[in-house]
């Protein structure tokens, strides 16, 4: 399968009273096309910041994130604002919907600034998205109006407006109930199935559930990457090669 | 369905529809202010200069002592010549309806069915005048105080008198306002004047010759040079040439005046846009500052940094549009009727008031121009943040509260309420936003105490001129005043207690080439060639008042030189005090320096010795040059017992009727009140316009108050909350609101103290130099400092009603969960 996400050396480290302090410590990651990932760990563990980095919200120390064969270290400001627009559908904790805006014009927004959909098909497009999270009744109504999960599905379907082929999803369901999380949660699993690269960033052990691969932080680190949740295989890092790059030996993992 | 991005820029200003209210009428203000200003300057200015135009000025004017109509056929026959035409003019005196003696300038025109040259209009009546009859300039009318068809007294300064029917009124566009100059302009017929002289058995002559040149372009120089030709032409021809005057092409004689009294109003209408721009400015940044989350997630889903920084530039042309809407046509409207409130006061016709459109397009510009550049930093600085930035800084915008220098001092007011330190420390948590919200109340409290202090300088500068008149009343006669007449006098009129005669006429400062000046060492280097040019322009026209050796009658201030003194009198070269009215035509002259002056077509040297401030004409006075022979003296000041203006004015009607009474001709009498009386009234017009563009200017600065004080309690809504459910009383957070209010009344106070100095200090040098062409000095009003931390207080008070309100009522609920 296609390498979609690769990450070489990734650090990202913080100078804190003279000493330095790293939210993300040397990852070597590769994360295939089609991959539905739950990146999973303590607060403070630095899931959220591996999270921004490989989305181009933050810029790593050291290291390289490349995506779809794009050195995003190589795009200025402005050209990743757009090409993540173009590339990768985010979803945040907080649903961050655009308060003054309403339920089609909020998905509609996302399309109208990256202007990968013609203009003529954007409303419609708007509205199969609305139909695939099953809010097409809400089109018209303001966010304020909306339980969470219906705000989460809204903002799922504004990630996926302009069709990035990444979803990156970060504690979608911190602010819900379990029965709604588990909507969410199904709703990427389809999204996966029809083709997305899904990472999700959660403290909810619920989702390991869902996904196919589970990368587990601690301390800036990876220190389990378990791939297919069926086959229970799991990789951990060699804790000697952590300053020289991540070393993944097979060890096998009973859920 | 419209674009999102305009979607949003609509939703958003619609959300905070309340502030953007404020902000549009703040730049709708401010927009209407400089646009009927704007406006009715422009059509002032164009439709003064056309109606000056449409009567064929003049370009050079000569004074002739005689000539007749036969030098008018030769002089159209020279090369440079365009027209030329001929006016007499007779200086005389007419009775008004009140039955006083009034200043009246005669003209007979050469043909007035026929004028070349400053052209008349016929205004209302007959036209041409017949024999027996006169006409009125317009303006003048209202002096007079008289209708057509009213039979009034005339008597001539050479002293002959008749009685003449008012026949109509016309329009004379270049002449100086009748009303500023409290004089009255009437035309007659060759026949009448004749008529009226014919005693004299002299033929009747022109004394002014008027010219226009066939090349319109040339320069102020080469009209000058052209005008001396002529004048040594018309030498050659035994005429004697008293002085000429070369006009300014297409320029009215008073644009000057009214550009200047525009200018004042167009800083302060300026100045109210500039201070909405920081309403605009305040709004943006509390508007961004709550959209930064909103911008990283814009920007997360694909925005560039344009499409941010579109979505609210949109939103600041919208407020700056919707604000030209309303400000604009009102504008034309209130434009228009001020221009209906000052022609009259201008004396010329407004043949359209149509706004120029490069104009509208200034209004235009500015309206969404200031606003927009006011925004600019604040949405640049929101639009470029990066995604990361736009998180962090919203959730750590309050992280260093409680760091400043000033919340250590806080901490230290043990004497304060908790509330009240806790608002002092609340006011500069947004510190750009409080500078500038105190800048602009500060920018207002100063302008309102500078309008004070400049209306205290004018009462200081009509005091001053009151009371440099040691005098009640001054009476001049048309003839030498006999000791007999003045015995009369003094019989008839018992109230007076003293009298001393002085001697005025009219004088001409024959002018020197500065450069001969120079040369003599009498002026100072600096008076460069070109100087030399204009100075020939401008021959001045004087009134000469001789006095009393050690006369005190007049207590001129003094702005260089000295008085005349003992000194004078033994002085071999005759002495004389100038007024500064004089400087302003031949700026050149200085203490020390000797010049020429004509004085009943004699021309004997005087010496400068002082430079006197004095309103009204250039004035020169001299010591004793006639006076000392008292048969020569043609005028008195009187003194009563009482100098108040009634009395006075009182006194005066006795000396008109006791001197009419035993045949004594007065040429004019005035008290110590009068002339002031006229300044007054002008003075009156300036404060009352700056104090309204003042009373705008603190209506932006409330409207900003309550902009800043609403944004500050919105993004402490949920701090509020918590204040309540710990147990803050509703009258506990209006203490807070209200010494947060306080606190930038005082500090705005404070500052506009300090401003308005040099503030009032600039505007009254500058409307000294316009009126007086000296400094007014400055006098402060120590009352307006004091009333005004009071009037700020209430303003910021009245301003943080809405906010104080707003949040007393909020349930503790809802404010707990407001984002």
């Amino acid at each position: 399968m296609k390498k979609i996400i690769t990450l070489k050396g990734l650090s990202k480290s913080y100078q804190i009273n003279q000493e330095t302090f790293f939210a993300v410590n040397h990852i070597n990651l590769d994360i295939e096309q089609g991959s539905f990932v739950s990146i999973i760990g303590k607060s403070g563990s630095g899931k959220s910041t591996l999270m921004n980095l490989i989305s181009g919200i933050d810029q790593a120390t050291t290291g390289e994130v490349i995506i779809d064969g794009v050195e995003l270290s190589q795009l200025k400001t402005s050209q990743l604002d757009i090409w993540r627009g173009k590339n990768i559908g985010l979803v945040f904790q907080f649903f961050q919907l655009i308060p003054t805006l309403t339920v089609i014009e909020n998905i509609v927004l996302a399309m109208d600034f990256c202007k990968v959909i013609p203009k003529k098909q954007r409303i419609e497009r708007a509205k199969e998205l609305l139909i695939k999270v099953d809010l097409l009744d809400k089109a018209q109504l303001f966010p304020s109006i909306l339980s969470g999960g219906e705000k989460q599905r809204v903002a799922i379907a504004r990630a996926l407006a302009n069709d990035p082929p990444i979803i990156l999803a970060d504690e979608p369901t911190g602010n819900l109930d379990s029965v709604t999380a588990k909507t969410i949660f199904n709703l990427f699993a389809t999204l996966n199935a029809q083709g997305k690269t899904i990472i999700l960033v959660s403290h909810d052990r619920d989702c390991l559930q869902y996904t196919k691969q589970t990368i587990n932080i601690s301390d800036g680190k990876i220190i389990e990457h378990r791939h297919d949740r069926k086959s229970a295989e799991t990789e951990t890092i060699d804790e000697d090669t952590t300053n020289t790059g991540s070393k993944v030996k097979g060890v096998k993992y009973c859920a | 369905m419209l674009n999102t991005l305009w979607l949003k820029t609509w939703r958003d200003l619609w959300q905070n529809k309340g502030r953007s209210t404020l902000v549009i009428l703040s730049i709708a203000l401010s927009t209407f202010t400089l646009g009927v200003i704007l406006n009715s300057y422009a059509i002032l200015s164009r439709e003064m200069t056309q109606d000056y135009l449409q009567s064929n000025p003049t370009a050079i004017s000569f004074s002739i002592d005689k000539f007749s109509r036969s030098l008018l056929t030769k002089l159209e026959l020279r090369a440079a010549i365009g027209k030329v035409d001929a006016r007499r003019t007779v200086h005389a005196e007419i009775k008004t309806q009140s039955g006083q003696w009034q200043n009246l300038l005669l003209f007979v025109l050469n043909d007035y069915n026929d004028i070349k040259l400053d052209v008349l209009e016929s205004e209302q009546g007959s036209w041409p005048p017949k024999d027996g009859e006169i006409l009125i300039e317009r303006q003048a009318m209202s002096v007079l105080g008289g209708q057509i068809n009213d039979r009034v007294n005339i008597k001539t300064g050479a002293g002959f008198s008749t009685q003449l029917t008012i026949a109509g009124s016309t329009h004379d566009v270049g002449l100086a306002q009748a009303e500023w100059e409290n004089i009255v302009y009437g035309y007659i017929s060759e026949k009448t004047l004749t008529s009226i002289e014919n005693s004299m058995g002299e033929q009747f002559y022109f004394n002014q010759l008027k010219v226009s040149l066939k090349d319109q372009n040339l320069s102020l120089e080469q009209m000058t040079e052209v005008a001396e030709g002529i004048q040594s032409w018309l030498t050659e021809q035994e005429y004697q040439v008293k002085r000429f005057n070369v006009a300014e092409v297409g320029e009215h004689p008073h644009a000057n005046i009214t550009g200047g009294m525009f200018m004042i109003q167009k800083v302060f209408a300026l100045l109210c846009c500039l201070l909405s721009a920081v309403l605009v400015f305040n709004l943006m940044s509390a508007m961004l500052s709550k959209h930064i989350k909103q911008i990283g997630v814009m920007k997360a889903l694909g925005a560039s940094n344009k499409q941010i920084s579109g979505i609210y530039y949109r939103g600041v042309i919208i407020l700056g549009l919707t604000a030209l809407a309303i400000s604009l046509p009102s504008a034309i409207v209130v434009g228009n009727r001020y221009v209906d409130a000052l022609t009259p006061m201008m004396n010329f016709d407004i043949n359209s008031y149509q706004v120029p459109f490069w104009i509208l397009l200034i209004q235009i510009m500015l309206g969404i121009g200031i606003p927009l550049l006011s925004a600019y930093l604040p949405i640049k600085k929101a639009s470029h943040m990066s995604i990361r930035e736009t998180f962090i800084e919203y959730e750590s915008s309050d992280q260093h509260a409680g760091q400043s220098w000033f919340s250590h001092l806080n901490l230290k007011l043990t004497f304060l309420s908790h509330p009240v330190r806790l608002a002092l420390r609340n006011c500069v948590r947004q510190k750009g936003r409080f500078l500038l919200t105190t800048g602009v109340l500060m920018f207002a409290a100063a302008l309102l105490m500078a309008s004070f202090n400049i209306a205290s300088t004018m009462n200081k500068v009509i005091s001053v001129e009151r009371e440099s008149k040691n005098w009640g009343v001054e009476v001049k006669f048309q003839q030498a005043l006999s000791d007999k007449n003045l015995q009369t006098l003094l019989k008839a009129v018992p109230d007076i207690i003293a009298v001393e005669r002085f001697k005025r006429i009219g004088a001409t400062i024959i002018e020197q080439d500065p450069n001969d000046a120079i040369q003599q060492g009498v002026i100072s280097s600096s008076v460069n060639k070109a100087n030399a040019r204009i100075v020939k322009l401008h021959k001045v026209q004087v009134t000469l008042t001789d006095l009393k050796v050690n006369s005190e009658m007049l207590n001129h201030p003094l702005i260089d030189g000295r008085w005349f003194d003992k000194a004078s009198t033994s002085s071999k070269i005759n002495e004389i005090v100038i007024s500064q009215m004089v400087l302003k035509h031949l700026p050149y002259l200085e203490i020390g320096m000797t010049i020429d002056i004509e004085i009943l077509a004699n021309t004997r040297p005087f010496k400068i010795v002082g430079i006197v401030q004095n309103i009204g004409m250039p004035s020169i006075y001299s010591n004793g040059y006639f006076t000392n022979k008292a048969t020569l003296a043609n005028g008195l000041y009187i003194l009563a017992n009482d100098h108040s203006e009634k009395t006075l004015k009182q006194l005066s009607v006795e000396i008109g009727e006791a001197a009419e009474n035993n045949n004594m001709a007065l040429s004019y009498k005035s008290t110590a009140w009068d002339g002031a009386d006229v300044v007054a009234g002008h003075f009156d017009i300036i404060f009352s316009l700056m104090l309204l563009l003042t009373v705008i200017i603190i209506f932006i600065a409330a409207n900003g108050i309550l902009l800043t004080m609403t944004t500050n309690m919105l993004e402490r809504t949920r701090e509020t909350g918590v204040l309540k459910a710990i147990g803050a009383s509703g009258r506990e957070l209006m203490t807070m609101i209200f010494s947060e209010g306080c606190l930038m009344a005082v500090l705005a106070w404070l500052f506009a103290c300090i401003l308005t100095i040099p503030l009032s200090y600039g505007v009254a040098y500058w409307l000294g130099m316009l009126t007086i062409q000296t400094p007014f000095p400055l006098t402060l009003e120590p009352m307006i400092f004091i009333y005004t931390l009071p009037l700020m207080i209430m303003v910021t008070t009245l301003a943080s009603l809405i906010p104080m309100l707003s949040i007393t009522k909020q349930p503790i609920r809802e404010a707990l969960i407001y984002e």
